[in-house]
């Protein structure tokens, strides 16, 4: 299990290779890429020119590697790596990834969705959107609350 | 007593520090005994983090925690604003 938080740009293929180096046993990887959307509104007039990420070092590394042992007592998995990135971040920008591998699909699929959700809600990171109307602190969505909630009940 | 309180995002800015040692009695040993305390004691920004108490988040240690939970001489105490990560 790897837990990364760091400015650069994260290569998925490299990622996948060193979880699969060679173990058979690895039948299914499944990754997630969350990226910077252009526009964070509906109405699309507020176009992104950045995005700063702010983390809590040390509360960050250890609620993703909570995350990743929740996972794994729940479905029987091969290897996690989860990737996110801090920092200045521009629209199209990879901010996070997170790769599961299993012997069957089941499993790493479920895993990698119970993993990004618990990230929105669990793990202390912060978005601030920097546009030509000013800079904003985004708020946190209702949806992402239910969205974790709702693993209770699988 | 002595404890190091955590800025972060929003609230940090609010502050304009990201870190700070305060010496607190004894007897103010959770998140929410030290944020009534030094809300009265320095009003500012503590008063308006008294005031938004209900939209933030607290840890321990690195922990998220309750307003209730007991804090110890020389426990990390964090405050931020709800998380929007991913």
């Amino acid at each position: 299990m790897t837990v990364c938080i760091q400015k650069e740009l994260f290569d998925v293929e490299k990622i996948i290779s060193k979880l699969k180096n060679g173990k058979a046993s690895i039948g299914a990887v499944v990754s997630f890429i969350g990226y910077v959307r252009e526009y964070n509104d509906h109405s699309k007039k507020n176009r992104l020119n950045q995005m700063d990420l702010e983390h809590y070092p040390g509360m960050t590394e250890k609620a993703l590697m909570k995350i990743e042992l929740n996972a794994k007592s729940r479905w029987s998995l091969e290897d996690v790596f989860i990737v996110h990135r801090v920092g200045k971040l521009l629209p199209s920008d990879p901010i996070v990834a997170v790769v599961v591998a299993s012997q069957h699909r089941k499993n790493a699929f479920k895993a990698c969705e119970f993993i990004i959700d618990f990230l929105k809600t669990d793990a202390p990171f912060w978005k601030k959107e920097i546009s030509d109307h000013g800079e904003l602190w985004v708020k946190n969505r209702v949806e992402d609350d239910k969205k974790k909630s709702s693993w209770d009940i699988e | 007593m002595k404890i190091n309180i955590l800025f972060f995002a929003g609230i940090r800015e609010m502050f304009g520090i990201h870190e700070k040692d305060i010496e607190i009695l004894e007897s103010e040993n959770s998140p929410y005994k030290v944020l009534s305390f030094l809300s009265e004691k320095e009003q500012g920004s503590w008063a308006e983090l008294l005031n938004r108490k209900d939209s933030i988040r607290v840890a321990i240690n690195q922990e998220i925690c309750d307003w209730d939970d007991h804090l110890s001489d020389g426990d990390e105490l964090a405050f931020f604003p709800p998380i929007t990560g991913g």
